[in-house]
């Protein structure tokens, strides 16, 4: 995803920069007019749960749409046809299982981050600790693979060339964000993800609407043009153009999808805006919203990869194929739609990268500092004066990674944080909403070992040393076979939450499970103050 | 990671306890129980059954995903489009499900825990 092929025409034909700096004025001016108008945790962190379930399922569906699954996945789809096809699937599937098994436990339980909802039932320090620190490692990866990965897609539009304009790029783009979330905490995020998921759907449905009116509104006709231009032939439908036939490469690729799914279900940015609505049915609708939106937009996503193949020809689509929407949109609307494609992009990006950094932020002042540090004595004022300053923390250290893992492909990367967050979160939300023996020991074991399993064993992996292509192309330590560590690390996690609640000394808090049953099923608050 | 003692929890008050006790001796709440666990884990078992069952053909059964249905379309065209197309229509499933046995059993549980809270 390092490429920095120039758009075609971008020698200024277009007015790139202009949309550029419309977007960013329009972001910080939004930024100001939906700061909190009081200065609590409530207000900045969740909005004071007073999102409905219209706004925050399209806040939901465009926290979860990146820069990535727009312009990535269409050029996979594009130059890889079925097997590209396979990228898609996991994160639509992941929010049917938010929707069956999480959405309305954790907004019973859940106040602002994923150790909160857990806090709930179990020993409160041990388990915000370990889930705080999971949470800013998931994080910090999605983060810096965004960062990354904004860097490769917005040079071209820009028509910005070499690592050193894409670098002040990714800067500029993420200290514009630790601005904007500083001052508009979560609801300016909310107004920012609604719009995006606007007018990434009006954009990107308008594309794929002419690329179908282009071929009579036959799909039919569409997937035999694509096959006739695509250099691969009737092969574009077929598996095998970009996963190997060997055991090392299947496996490679059911773990990928294990992570895909099941990361994507435990990612904490997504997560935390199941808190800001006001009661589990609107937190459950909200989900089912997202879900129906991400599935129509996996729809376009197909008409575009296919119809760039088809309209273009696969041999004018440089790899790996980032540019191949922006290519379509200037072959089907010239510069105009191109315009407003990047304005699309710009859009994708700024709201991913908002989203995340709110969700390291709230974990760090959260999690880390006010349950961990303070053991919970502390104020509102502080933990929020502390959340700022995480923002700006968390968003530079974010930044100057990014610059050292540049040439690193930033899917690698998106793939390895949805691992971690599978191993290290998920088995410990499922335990703690469905089986009253969990306990505080078994949460730490599980968190830990899933966390220590998955970077550990990413770190032995084919991605990080023993070929040209890795991280450390010179050095070889790569024991592990297979790129992604899902496959091992997340039934390892798993296995440990279980071993850590049956042989820990503690004795799981039954009183507290039950009580937290009848709330959940019953769509009831606490009526005494949680943790 | 051992974790040091007996942990301090925090104080009960009885009415409370008394009234989730009492909801959750009910026939009624047991049922809520059960039929929602048997909603949710279903829909989730089905939907990865899908999912995965898919990936696994993609890798397992090239032949069979390579054959054509229609025109160029092949099965695994066809297949992966359906699982995109599954999303909504568990989605709506659930929804109904519990919309229409559930959330009224729900409601009615909720009522009787609110004025269970509040006769102190």
């Amino acid at each position: 995803m390092n490429s920095t092929h120039a758009l075609t025409s971008s020698e200024q034909p277009y007015p790139a920069f202009a949309i550029f700096v419309v977007c960013v004025v329009c972001a910080l001016l939004l930024s100001v007019w939906f700061s909190p108008h009081r200065d609590t945790t409530e207000d900045f962190f969740i909005n004071n749960r007073r999102l409905t379930a219209a706004q925050s399922g399209l806040a939901m569906f465009g926290e979860y749409i990146s820069a990535a699954a727009l312009l990535g996945v269409p050029g996979l789809i594009a130059l890889s046809g079925y097997d590209g096809l396979l990228y898609l699937l996991g994160p639509i599937i992941a929010l049917t299982i938010i929707l069956f098994l999480i959405a309305e436990p954790f907004h019973t339980s859940g106040r602002f981050t994923i150790a909160d909802a857990v806090a709930r039932r179990l020993r409160p320090r041990p388990v915000h600790t370990a889930l705080g620190i999971s949470t800013l490692a998931a994080s910090m990866l999605y983060l810096i693979a965004q960062l990354v990965g904004a860097g490769a897609l917005a040079a071209p539009i820009l028509g910005l060339a070499g690592p050193a304009a894409q670098r002040a790029l990714v800067a500029s783009l993420g200290i514009l964000m630790i601005l904007y979330v500083v001052i508009g905490g979560m609801k300016a995020a909310t107004v920012m993800q609604c719009i995006k998921a606007v007018v990434l759907l009006a954009g990107s449905g308008l594309l794929a609407i002419l690329v179908l009116a282009e071929f009579g509104w036959n799909p039919g006709a569409l997937l035999t043009a694509a096959t006739r231009m695509s250099s691969a032939g009737d092969a574009l439908l077929r598996p095998g153009l970009l996963f190997n036939d060997d055991l090392t490469g299947q496996l490679d690729v059911f773990s990928l999808q294990l992570a895909f799914v099941l990361g994507a279900a435990s990612l904490p940015h997504l997560l935390t805006r199941l808190c800001a609505v006001p009661t589990a049915r609107t937190a459950r609708s909200s989900v089912r919203g997202a879900a129906v939106l991400t599935s129509v937009f996996g729809l376009i996503v197909v008409v575009l990869g296919f119809g760039a193949t088809a309209i273009l020809g696969s041999d004018a689509i440089p790899h790996p194929g980032n540019t191949a929407t922006l290519l379509l949109a200037e072959a089907l609307g010239g510069p105009l739609l191109l315009a407003m494609l990047a304005f699309v992009v710009f859009a994708t990006i700024l709201a991913v990268v908002s989203g995340v950094m709110l969700a390291a932020a709230t974990s760090l002042a959260h999690d880390i500092y006010r349950s961990t540090i303070k053991a919970g004595r502390t104020s509102d004022k502080r933990e929020l004066f502390v959340a700022r300053s995480a923002v700006v923390l968390i968003g530079g250290t974010a930044i100057t990674m990014s610059m050292y893992v540049q040439n690193i492909n930033a899917s690698l990367l998106i793939g390895l944080s949805f691992a971690v967050a599978a191993s290290a979160n998920l088995p410990t939300l499922l335990f703690t909403f469905y089986w009253k023996g969990f306990t505080a020991t078994g949460a730490a074991w599980s968190v830990y070992g899933g966390l220590i399993s998955s970077l550990g064993l990413a770190v032995f992996s084919p991605a990080v040393s023993g070929n040209p292509r890795a991280l450390l192309p010179t050095a070889n330590f790569a024991y592990f076979p297979l790129q992604n560590p899902g496959l091992v690390s997340i039934p390892l996690s798993f296995l440990l939450g279980w071993l850590g609640s049956t042989l820990g000394r503690e004795r799981a808090d039954e009183i507290s499970y039950a009580e937290w049953e009848v709330r959940t099923l019953t769509d009831t608050k606490a009526t005494r103050p949680g943790h | 990671m051992t974790m040091a003692g007996a942990p301090p929890s925090p104080p009960r008050e009885p009415v409370e306890t008394y009234a989730y006790e009492q909801i959750r001796a009910t026939g009624e709440y047991r049922q809520l129980r059960r039929r929602r666990r048997s909603v949710s884990f279903t829909a989730t078992a089905v939907i990865l059954t899908v999912y995965l069952g898919n990936v696994l053909l993609a890798n397992e059964a090239r032949d069979l995903m390579s054959s054509t249905v229609a025109g160029h379309t092949t099965v695994g065209l066809a297949l992966g489009l359906a699982v995109c197309m599954a999303v909504p229509l568990a989605a709506w499933w659930y929804q109904r499900r519990l919309a229409t046995d559930l959330d009224p059993l729900a409601d009615q549980l909720a009522a009787a825990l609110k004025y269970l809270r509040g006769h102190r």
